[in-house]
Parts: C-alpha cells; sequence; structure tokens
C-alpha cells in the first residue's frame, strides 16, 4: 500500500530484528514489558513512556526491569495536544541521534499498552520529524484473555486522537461513514452510532485468536444487533494487520468527495495503530476518534498471551 | 426478486432528501399545523421525537411533495419559504481537547460561530435553489414558492449578497456563490489545522483581518432577506429560518437565535428545535428572553398523557403495516394487552369483568392473595362480583386500579414466600419482559410517540414481512427487551455524579428511581396514586440536575406540564417528570404516571442498592 504524496508504505515486518530506537509505554499491566523483554536486546536505544507513577499492579516490576535494562524514562504529560511542544522536541531529539544502517534507520513502537491518543501522537511525530528513509516496525503483544467485567464506564470525553486528526469539517449535510473497530467497550459502539448519525457504517470484528474473545466481543455489541442502523461487519485477522491496513485504506480512499471517513477504534490496540496510520496518511478526509471513558472501578492485571504481531511502515523521500 | 426495502427503515431524517422526507411523513396531530402557521415557533422533544422531520418538512419541496389527506388543511396556511439550517456539533469535539480560556479555545471559538454563519449560508443559497427548481414547475402549490430567476436577477442577487457577505464568487452565479461559501469553510480548516499542527496560536489580531469571521448569524440573515426581497421583487416575502437542535450550539449562539424570536422584523421568523434540557435557553434571570406564548408558539413533542402518543403511534405503525403488504390491523397482528381498557367493551356480552371474564379471575385473586387490596375494596365497598353492572364512576375507579392490580399480582408481595427466617420473592427476571406489556395498546404506549422507538420496536417484529400472520408473544416481548437493553446501554454512557468522586453511568440513577417505583406500588399497603414521577427538586447539586437532564434529552423521563409551566423550555429545576414507558418493563411498573415524589429523595436516601459496578448482566443477564 502506497500514499503518493507521502511516500508510505504499509508491509508485513521484514526479517530484520534489529532497530536503532525503540518506544514502549512503562505501564501497569504485566504485558507492557513483555515485547521489549523478548526484542530489546535487538534495540540500540530504548524509551519507556511513563504515564503515571501510581498506578500500581505491575507497574513496579516495569520499573525495575527498565531501569536495569538501560531504558531512557520520558514521563507523559499534554501529550494529546502537545501544546508545550516537550513530546515533539524530546522525540525529534532522540530520532535525531538515531543513525541507521544504510542510511535507514529503523524505529520499533510496541503499541500494547498504549492509549490511542499517544499512538496517535507518537506517529504523527515520528512521521513529521523523522528524516527518510525510515522503517517504522509497529508490534502488539495481544492479552491473555479474562473474561471481562463488562463493567459500563461514563464516556468522558469524545474527542479527535490528537487535533491534527480531527478530519476536515463538514458541512452539515455531508455524508459521514462511520468505521467502527469493536472490543469490549460495551455501549460505546452503540452510543457512538447513534449519536453520529452516519449516512454508513462499516464494524471491524476481531478474529483469530482466543474463541472466548470473539464470543465477549459479540456479547459486548449485542451479538452485533445495532438496531435499525445495521452496520456491515468485517471480520478481521488481528495477526494480519498489513491486510487490515489495506482495508481501511481502500475505504479511507473510496470516500467521495463530500465525505468524511470517522474511525473509532475500539478492540485490540493493533487495530487502532492501523487504523490511526490510515487517518494520518489520509489527512484531512478521516478523522480518528477517541472515546475517553470513565476510570475502570478497578484496574486489572494484563498480561501477555505470548505471540507478537507486527507491521512495518516504510517512508521513503 | 429484489428484498423489500422498507419506507420507515431509517431513523433519521437528517441526511434525506425532501421528496423522502415528504413521502413518509406521518402527521403527528395539531402538530404540525400549529409549525406551519406564520410566527415563530420551538418544538421541544427528546432524540428521535421527530423534530427534523418536522422542520424538513417545512421545505418548498417537501410540502408540494406531501400528498397526505390532511394536507388540504395545513397547505393553505403556509406564508413562508423555510431556510433549514442543521447543527454540527464537530466543534464540540474538536475544542473538548482544550481547556475554556485558552488562546486556542478562544480562536477555536471564533472558528465554530464562523462555521454555523456560513452552514446556514450555505442553506440560505440551497433556499433560493429550491424556489427556482425545475422539476417542480408546473405543480400549481410550488407558485407561492416559486422565484423567477433570469440571468440579471441572478447576477444581481449574488452581486449584492457576496458583499454582504463578504465573498468573492468567480462569476456572478448561485452555484458559484455556493462553492465560495464552501472554499470559506476549508479556510476555517486550514486555520484551525495551523493552530492545532503548528502547536502555535494564530494571533487574535490576524484573525480580526478576515472580516467574514464576524458577521454575526441575524447580521447574515437580515442580510439575505432584504437582497432577496429586493432583487426578486416580493417585498413582503416572509422567510422561516429553521434551525435544528439547536442545543448543540455554544451557549452564546444558542441565545443569540432565541432572542430572535424577538425580533420585529416582519419578514423572519424562527423555526426552532430543541432538547428540554439546555443550559442557555431561557435563563429566569435574561430579561431579553422572548416569552412562550407572546414571542412565539412552544410546541412539545413528547406526549405526557398516553392516548395522545398511542393515537400517532397507530397511524405511523399502520403505514409501516401497509408499506410491508399487510392487511390486518395492527390488533389483529399484536393482540390485545392485558393492560388495555377499553371502555366500550365493559359493556358487551363479553366482559372482562363479569364472573369467569379475565379481568374478573385476575382481580379475584389478587383479592384472594393481597390483604391489601382486599382491605381497599372493603373501603370502597366494591364488589367484584357485581362491577360489571356498577354505575360508570365505579367503574372507572376500577379500571384506574387494574394496571396497579395486574402489576401487584404479577409481581407483589404475594409472590413472597418464607423460607426459614428469610422472605424471599418468585424469582421474576427484569431483565425478561412480561407478556403484561404486549400486545398492540401496551406496545405503542412503550414507544411513546417517539417515531423512533417506534421503528425501532416494530420494524423487527414485521421484517421480514408475513402479511396475515399474527406476531407471538414472546417475539413482542423479545423486541421491547433487545429495545431496552439498546436504550440502557445508550444512557449508560451519561455520567452522573453519585459524589464529587464517584462518577456512575446515569442508568445506576435511573435504576435507583426505578426501583423506588417498584417498591412504592408493591409495598404493603394497596396505594392507588403510587409514586410514579419525580419531582426535579432543589436538593439536587447542578451537576445531577445536568446528568438529569442529559437523561431526559435521551428520553428517558418525560415532562409533565403543570399549570406553572406547559412546556420545558431548557430549564428542569421544580419541574415534574414521569420514567419512560419505555423502561416500565424493566422496573415492572405500570404505564401510568401516578404521583410524585422529590428526585433527591430517591438518589439521596437509596442506599445504592447495586454493586460498585453496573455491568452488562445488570441490563441484560
Amino acid at each position: 500500500m502506497k500514499d503518493d504524496k507521502r511516500q508510505i508504505i504499509v508491509l508485513p515486518s521484514d526479517a530484520r530484528n534489529d532497530f536503532d530506537i525503540g518506544f514502549y509505554v512503562v505501564g501497569y499491566e504485566g504485558r507492557s514489558r513483555f515485547v521489549m523483554s523478548k526484542i530489546g536486546p535487538n534495540v540500540k536505544k530504548i524509551i519507556g513512556l511513563v504515564y503515571d507513577r501510581t498506578l500500581g499492579i505491575s507497574f513496579p516490576e516495569n520499573l525495575q526491569f527498565a531501569e536495569k535494562n538501560g531504558v531512557e524514562l520520558f514521563e507523559l504529560s499534554d501529550y494529546q495536544t502537545d501544546r508545550s511542544m516537550s513530546f515533539v522536541r524530546y522525540v525529534e531529539r532522540a530520532l535525531g541521534a538515531s543513525t541507521g544502517r544504510d542510511g535507514e534507520i529503523r524505529i520499533l513502537v510496541d503499541v500494547s499498552s498504549m492509549d490511542r491518543s499517544l499512538m496517535a501522537r507518537l506517529f504523527y511525530t515520528i512521521i513529521e520529524v523523522c528524516k527518510t528513509p525510515f522503517r517504522l516496525r509497529v508490534v502488539y503483544a495481544p492479552a491473555l484473555f479474562r473474561e471481562p467485567t463488562f463493567e459500563f464506564r461514563p464516556i468522558k470525553i469524545r474527542s479527535p486522537a490528537i487535533p491534527e486528526l480531527a478530519g476536515r469539517l463538514q458541512h452539515s449535510d455531508g455524508n459521514i461513514t462511520l468505521i467502527l473497530g469493536l472490543g469490549y467497550e460495551y455501549g460505546v459502539a452503540l452510543g457512538l452510532v447513534q449519536s453520529l448519525e452516519p449516512d454508513k457504517c462499516v464494524a471491524f470484528f476481531p478474529i483469530g485468536g482466543d474463541k472466548r474473545f470473539e464470543e465477549a466481543v459479540n456479547k459486548a455489541n449485542f451479538d452485533l444487533g445495532f438496531g435499525e442502523e445495521k452496520p456491515y461487519i468485517f471480520r478481521y485477522f488481528y495477526s494480519q494487520p498489513a491486510l487490515m491496513f489495506e482495508r481501511l485504506y481502500s475505504l479511507g480512499s473510496a470516500a467521495s468527495s463530500d465525505e468524511l471517513i470517522i474511525i473509532a477504534p475500539n478492540g485490540p490496540k493493533i487495530f487502532a495503530a492501523m487504523a490511526t496510520l490510515v487517518g494520518l496518511i489520509k489527512h484531512p478526509y478521516v478523522s480518528i476518534l477517541r472515546v475517553s471513558l470513565e476510570s475502570p472501578s478497578e484496574r486489572r492485571q494484563v498480561e501477555a498471551e505470548g505471540t507478537i504481531v507486527s507491521v512495518d511502515v516504510v517512508a521513503q523521500s | 426478486m429484489q428484498p423489500h426495502q422498507p419506507l420507515f427503515g431509517a431513523y433519521n431524517a437528517r441526511h434525506a432528501e425532501p421528496d423522502v422526507v415528504a413521502k413518509t411523513f406521518i402527521m403527528p396531530e395539531k402538530i404540525f399545523g400549529l409549525l406551519c402557521k406564520g410566527e415563530n415557533s420551538l418544538l421541544i422533544g427528546p432524540r428521535g421525537s421527530g423534530k427534523t422531520t418536522l422542520l424538513k418538512m417545512l421545505r418548498p419541496t417537501a410540502l408540494c411533495m406531501w400528498t397526505a389527506p390532511e394536507r388540504s388543511e395545513i397547505f393553505p396556511s403556509v406564508n413562508f419559504t423555510a431556510v433549514y439550517i442543521a447543527a454540527d456539533s464537530s466543534w464540540n469535539d474538536r475544542m473538548s481537547l482544550y481547556p475554556t480560556g485558552s488562546n486556542a479555545y478562544a480562536i477555536f471559538e471564533i472558528l465554530r460561530d464562523a462555521t454555523l454563519v456560513n452552514s446556514a449560508m450555505i442553506a440560505m443559497v440551497d433556499a433560493i435553489l429550491e424556489c427556482t427548481a425545475k422539476h417542480l414547475q408546473g405543480n400549481s402549490d410550488y407558485e407561492r414558492f416559486r422565484i423567477d430567476l433570469c440571468e440579471d436577477r441572478e447576477a444581481e442577487f449574488v452581486r449584492e449578497i457576496s458583499k454582504a457577505w463578504r465573498l468573492g464568487p468567480e462569476i456572478l452565479s448561485l452555484r458559484s456563490l455556493r462553492r465560495s461559501i464552501e472554499a470559506r469553510a476549508s479556510e476555517l480548516d486550514e486555520i484551525y489545522f495551523e493552530v492545532a499542527k503548528l502547536k502555535q496560536d494564530v494571533p487574535l489580531e490576524r484573525l480580526r483581518e478576515r472580516r467574514y469571521l464576524s458577521i454575526p448569524i441575524l447580521s447574515a440573515m437580515q442580510s439575505f432577506v432584504s437582497v432577496a426581497n429586493d432583487v426578486f421583487e416580493c417585498p413582503r416575502r416572509k422567510w422561516a429560518f429553521c434551525m435544528d437542535e439547536i442545543e448543540i450550539l455554544s451557549d452564546e449562539q444558542q441565545r443569540e437565535l432565541v432572542r430572535a424570536m424577538r425580533s420585529t422584523d416582519q419578514r423572519m421568523i424562527f423555526k426552532l428545535s430543541a432538547s428540554p434540557f439546555s443550559h442557555a435557553l431561557f435563563r429566569r434571570d435574561d430579561p431579553s428572553v422572548p416569552m412562550g406564548g407572546n414571542d412565539f408558539t412552544p410546541i412539545t413533542l413528547t406526549f405526557h398523557r398516553k392516548h395522545e402518543a398511542i393515537r400517532f403511534g397507530r397511524k405511523l405503525v399502520r403505514a409501516m403495516l401497509r408499506d410491508a403488504g399487510y392487511e390486518l390491523t395492527e390488533d389483529q397482528i399484536f393482540g390485545e394487552s392485558e393492560f388495555e381498557v377499553r371502555p366500550a367493551r365493559l359493556n358487551e356480552g363479553g366482559s372482562p369483568y363479569k364472573p369467569g371474564g379475565r379481568r374478573h379471575a385476575a382481580l379475584t385473586a389478587l383479592k384472594k392473595a393481597d390483604p391489601a387490596f382486599a382491605k381497599y375494596l372493603e373501603r370502597r365497598g366494591i364488589d367484584l362480583e357485581i362491577v360489571h353492572t356498577a354505575t360508570e364512576d365505579e367503574r372507572a375507579e376500577i379500571r384506574k386500579l387494574i394496571q396497579i392490580a395486574e402489576i401487584r399480582r404479577e409481581f407483589g408481595r404475594t409472590n413472597r414466600f418464607k423460607v426459614g427466617d428469610d422472605e424471599r420473592t418468585r424469582h421474576r427476571s427484569r431483565k425478561r419482559v412480561n407478556k403484561l406489556y404486549t400486545g398492540a395498546e401496551a406496545l405503542l404506549t412503550i414507544a411513546e410517540g417517539n417515531p423512533r422507538w417506534i421503528i425501532g420496536i416494530f420494524r423487527p417484529l414485521i421484517d421480514p414481512p408475513a402479511p396475515g400472520r399474527a406476531v407471538p408473544v414472546e417475539r413482542q416481548a423479545r423486541s421491547i427487551a433487545l429495545a431496552i437493553s439498546r436504550y440502557l446501554s445508550l444512557l449508560s454512557t451519561i455520567q452522573y455524579p453519585r459524589s464529587p468522586q464517584v462518577l456512575w453511568p446515569v442508568t445506576k440513577a435511573i435504576h435507583l428511581v426505578g426501583k423506588w417505583f417498584f417498591e412504592d406500588i408493591t409495598s404493603e399497603n394497596f396505594k392507588t396514586e403510587p409514586a410514579l414521577s419525580v419531582f426535579v427538586d432543589q436538593g439536587l447539586s447542578d451537576q445531577e440536575v445536568e446528568a438529569f437532564g442529559a437523561a431526559v434529552n435521551q428520553g428517558a423521563f418525560v415532562f409533565i406540564p403543570s399549570q406553572q409551566s406547559e412546556h420545558c423550555l431548557g430549564n428542569i429545576r421544580e419541574q415534574r417528570f414521569r420514567l419512560t414507558y419505555l423502561l416500565s418493563p424493566r422496573y415492572q411498573l405500570p404505564l401510568m404516571y401516578g404521583s410524585v415524589v422529590s428526585l433527591s429523595r430517591i438518589l439521596h436516601n437509596a442506599k445504592s442498592g447495586i454493586g460498585g459496578q453496573y455491568t452488562l448482566k445488570d441490563i441484560i443477564g
């Protein structure tokens, strides 16, 4: 897949497993260090992004792992808008200090424990500031299945993932196509369909892993019964992100001039990552929405299931 | 063979063309007639209550293509040309990322206001194009809207309006004018992305250089009316600015539009639509706000009396059945409701109140099992054996009791039994809809006369069409249960501040209300007027009122008018509401509104009753 203007291509990962720089989140989930524990030794410089040091659960072990492996820590603050520009400056400096073999910088980003705004901010910054050519490997560690609580959590904020991904303004009579990533977020998908009132709706249903996961997604989305607004359901293998990207990109490219595509990428983070890339490439015709929910009444441990899903984003001048 | 494409399949008229709106339009009695009068109006109703359809029906094309019999009464009174303007919430999403008071926020406020003015300009140009449409030439009704657009006039109009709106179309045509307004929308977007991407605030002075950014919406409308009426030589033409969903506009924009209803310009009228709750509408401390009844006609789209909702619902369901090829009536297809009370039937030979009749059996059984009911009958001197021969007044009293008696019989204390020292209730899951709520009339009552709900409940029952067949009660119950689950999941995205630290989904608060009502109706004493409505009292914090208001705007509570306030105009404090009948099956409540209780009494005194979490199980089990 290729975008002529930016020369960004998304491909299945190449065979190389060495990187000049890597980004991941030092979070509270057990899985947040999984990828780096496997690939980290092949990464020259690792940057650990820290949301909050008080989140508990596996944070102390994750921090210990980071310190032991020489990870450089960056405390996150206003990354969603980055008005202070602290994030962009930091990433720019870090990337500038990286020199790739054969002139190509190889970057690793583990999205497993990132929220959708951080993922968008990081991708946006890399694409904006990193000298081409570079190869960005997006990796994701699927979570070990745990019966979800299906807890209802009110929506705190509905906004673009980052301001740059707001999508263009639409004439109020213009058409909207909503692309929904389905996950456990109960009530959110239906709420979005009802509040955005799209003309067309396509829902992406993740498959390919634990069957119990599929059942849970089905249950959280009323067995895909959204009432009169019947979305087209597209089942995708989350282990094949390049294909997933291709589908999303095709939908984004098929939009007519008076149409806005809104992607609400719930579900596996790798889906959100591919959606964000489409949003960046198809700017401003595609908007990436983030629905921020109230914090759960109790944070739960999330462990990695043991596999790693990856895809390469190649940028050329 | 082509699968049947239902005409009444769409929930929302927002994107529908006027001819489609006209084809599917089912007129709510009185309401559309009022709206068609040449005066300011405010349509008030929750989501799905048909505000957009009603406003879109005012457009010339829709009125000309409307073929229903009622049209002959209504059409002659239309003495205005409608301009339909849809509000847009995209800026709310964009601005939610920035703190209010920040420079970026201030810039976006300017851009947001300019975007609304831009949308209004496009709508005004579209209205002129509609009045010159070729496909309606020859339609005699269209004559009153028609604008004779010769080339000179078009150029003059475009030249004059471009000056007022600060536009520079490439050529002097309406199409070019429209394109230049669209180009301005792109320019607004460019400024937004400049601020968002460069992380630098565009200096406000630079924005002031772009003078079009400060054109007030009313001024844009006034220029339009003056130029159009002058150039097209129709000095008395009235323009109705139909602004949809004003509650999603900023507070300032809402106030400006509402104040416009005090305008003395006879050429301009305003038809606004709003949800019942809003911060900005009709603030009591604002002396400049217009007065309902004087400056505008308030039109409420919810039906606090169920017979009105049922009447409208029947019209819509009949149209859906006709469209799907059914020849049977809705009563034949969905059957009679257990709650249904038709006075005429009492005089028929097969009165259900006669010994051996259905109601007689139910009431007698309840009398036997429920001492409180027996005591009530004794105190009132009501003899169930002869009630079918009683006077009309006596029968009216019994009719009033039926729903309460049915609820007590089906779910009440008579279903509780002792196990050792414990008292347990025979299990009746709240998630399974009891057959009491099935049957045509109950279904129509539950749908509240809300077109979106009517379509949502009835469409799955008649699709795929099976003309000639009745729909089993089990299937009806499942359709209601699904509609309730979907509705609750939608409501669950609204926050309710249980305390400054704890935020609940508003559904948890609704659960407390429903539970309270249920306890009251099934309490030890038999009450003929159990609490089934709430009063939004001063004991509630502003944040609680906000959450309750958001639920009202989604239709979860229905306004009950009083002598002091006939309509709900933004402020919901000190107003009475009933829980929507759509949720009655969930909380096992009768389809009536009973007496009133303070909302704070329910919310503040209730022990939570439900655990810390509110989960999928609470909704679908």
